[in-house]
């Protein structure tokens, strides 16, 4: 094959583009096939869209549009979870389309589908030809993505014929939670359980729920009755006792790892951080120098100085001096312990003087409530504060203001609280700005 | 490209060009069932080396796993969704659909330049990272199932999303849940550390 010349090369990227314009099939088999008609949008900002409803809740219609994407090699360039967007679409360099889709809940746990696509061309009206309207194809995909999710009722049925099947329970467990079931995912934990008690993972999946649901008793008696419990078992079941606000308990369960195997780093560690929060100053002060000494690069012993740093063992939330709150309620957030860290970035927050500490102490606290979806917490932390963190130019809570209304779908709020955070300079405001206007 | 099922011979055949012999700061695993090792990618040039891209600018890190099936007898199956990274500090990050990790590696859409003469150009470009993307993200990516027989092995990559966590992955373990071993139905769960653990 002989080489061709750039010039060569720009011709023939021509003819191809020009011969793409003038092909009838694509446009035509497009026309046949058009089962979704063009419908005005709720949403004004939307415009006109091509939609679909359907009996499944958004976070699983979600999965499905960005497997639909990957399914007709498009690519997926931002999506938002939360919101339930995705925009994304192909593009050959001269020409292309930008395909957004938005997954609204609708009444009964339901979704609603909106398709909308954006021709893109750097040639004039030549490359608009070339360019494909994928909102049929997107909407297509979807719908026979969707056949193939079983309804709730079937995963029920199937659940009940097949109780051996650990897959088939965890799929209607999943169902469960995506559709704030938790109910019937406490029970469905509690079935699998009594019939497979030796599921670790959905031991510890079901406890970590619990202690979401504020059912501390629950979850730590379901840990303590693990048959066989291995190293892993025993690890969360401290873990579970220093998130419950137990942490002496945790104590004697990792006190007896330590003893089995002295150098493991991080039952030392943990057991080091629950023992400062227990209020042992002597048992911390004893684990945590091991930790530095044993492995002084590793992270954990970073962590151990930091705890010694702020006192030999943690004060109360209520008494603490709100600087060492701060770094208390920072450190255990860190390592994800945001049910306890709460009550001293809470006291940080509340004690400390306007400014960056106290900001910071927000922060950190509004990112756990975010983070739980625990969306009324953030707005009443921060609104009553909107105009003084405007004026402090503090746009990432106010963009975390503007995210927490997003969550409780109030997007006239979130777009006005989206604005003062991209004026104050904060650039993931500024991202959020386009996608949010769409919300309108 | 989404993967359902692939057999280890074929992934062998895939894979035989790269080298077995992986850093020797990787760590061992065992189980019933399997043996392997895991290494971090974590660095621009660990990820220019290895897919001719800087996939850590995108907010991810990869490990490549190797993994072989020791028995004489039995059968084991690996998910992709079972695939897990516990950072020390027990965050756990689910290992990303290849095709995930793809679509953050390529370029935007609309976000090309304004005259069509460098449209062409940008045209040429994406092509020609579509193809690098699709023999490197994509073809070795750790299939959505992979079933290894007896005395097969596989090697493939596993991406994870950087998410919050500031630092090093080294102190990670490479956790993959509920291999079930064929011969008996049971299944185990493995793990390997990605560097200096104790």
């Amino acid at each position: 094959m002989t080489a061709r010349t750039p010039y060569q090369m720009g011709c023939v990227l021509l003819a191809s583009v020009l011969a793409g314009g003038l092909m009838p099939g694509e446009v035509g088999a497009q026309e046949n096939a058009k089962k979704y008609p063009e419908v005005k949008s709720t949403f004004n900002k939307r415009g006109d869209v091509h939609a679909l409803d359907a009996n499944v809740p958004p976070p699983i219609v979600h999965q499905i549009v960005v497997r639909a994407f990957g399914e007709l090699e498009l690519t997926v360039n931002s999506e938002n979870k939360q919101l339930g967007f995705v925009e994304g679409g192909r593009s050959r360099g001269v020409a292309g389309e930008t395909v957004r889709v938005w997954v609204d809940p609708v009444q009964g746990g339901n979704s609603r589908v909106e398709v909308r696509n954006i021709r893109i061309s750097r040639m004039g009206l030549i490359g608009l030809a070339t360019t494909k309207d994928w909102s049929q194809s997107v909407l297509e995909k979807i719908a026979t993505l969707l056949e193939a999710v079983p309804s709730l009722e079937s995963l029920r049925a199937r659940a009940a014929a097949e109780p051996d099947s650990l897959d088939t329970q965890r799929e209607l467990l999943a169902r469960y939670l995506a559709a704030g079931s938790v109910e019937e995912a406490v029970r469905g934990y509690e079935a699998l359980l009594a019939r497979h008690p030796d599921a670790g993972r959905d031991r510890v999946a079901f406890s970590d729920l619990l202690i979401k649901q504020n059912r501390a008793d629950a979850a730590l008696n379901l840990l303590k009755s693990a048959p066989a419990p291995d190293a892993d078992m025993k690890y969360s079941l401290a873990r579970t006792c220093v998130l419950a606000g137990r942490a002496a308990d945790a104590v004697p369960v990792l006190s007896a790892m330590t003893a089995e195997t002295p150098k493991d780093l991080r039952a030392t560690y943990n057991l080091g951080r629950a023992s400062f929060l227990a209020g042992d100053a002597a048992g911390a002060e004893r684990s945590l120098s091991a930790v530095v000494a044993l492995a002084p690069d590793h992270p954990f012993a970073a962590s151990s100085k930091a705890w010694l740093s702020t006192g030999t063992s943690a004060p109360s939330p209520d008494a603490a001096d709100p600087k060492v709150a701060l770094a208390l309620g920072g450190l255990l957030a860190k390592e994800g312990l945001g049910p306890i860290a709460r009550p001293y970035l809470l006291r940080a927050a509340t004690a400390l003087p306007e400014g960056r500490e106290r900001y910071d102490a927000l922060k950190a606290l509004t990112a756990i409530d975010l983070g739980q979806e625990d969306y009324k917490s953030v707005v009443s932390l921060l609104e009553p504060r909107a105009k003084q963190l405007s004026t402090a130019k503090q746009g990432e809570l106010l963009h975390i203001l503007s995210l927490a209304y997003c969550g409780m779908r109030d997007f006239p709020k979130a777009v006005e609280y989206n604005k003062l955070a991209a004026k104050a300079d904060h650039q993931p405001a500024k991202d959020l700005k386009k996608m949010l206007e769409t919300y309108m | 490209m989404h993967f359902t099922l692939v057999r280890a011979s074929v992934l062998l055949l895939l894979f035989n060009s790269c080298a077995p012999v992986w850093a020797q700061d990787a760590s061992a695993g065992r189980a019933e069932v399997l043996k392997g090792t895991a290494r971090l990618v974590e660095t621009k040039e660990q990820s220019e080396a290895e897919f001719k891209t800087d996939i850590i600018a995108k907010g991810m890190v990869v490990v490549l796993l190797t993994l072989s099936n020791p028995s004489e007898d039995a059968t084991a199956s690996v998910r992709r969704a079972d695939v897990l990274l516990r950072t020390e500090f027990d965050e756990e990050l689910p290992a990303l659909e290849a095709q995930r990790a793809y679509d953050r590696l390529m370029m935007k859409i609309g976000g090309g330049p304004s005259f069509a003469e460098f449209g062409i150009g940008r045209a040429i470009v994406e092509g020609s990272k579509k193809k690098t993307l699709r023999e490197t993200v994509l073809r070795r990516a750790l299939p959505e199932l992979v079933e290894l027989g007896p005395g097969k092995s596989v090697e493939a990559a596993l991406f994870f999303e950087r998410g919050k966590h500031a630092g090093s992955f080294a102190y990670s373990t490479l956790i993959i849940r509920d291999v079930l071993k064929q011969a008996d139905g049971r299944s185990v769960s493995f793990s390997m550390s990605l560097g200096p653990q104790r």
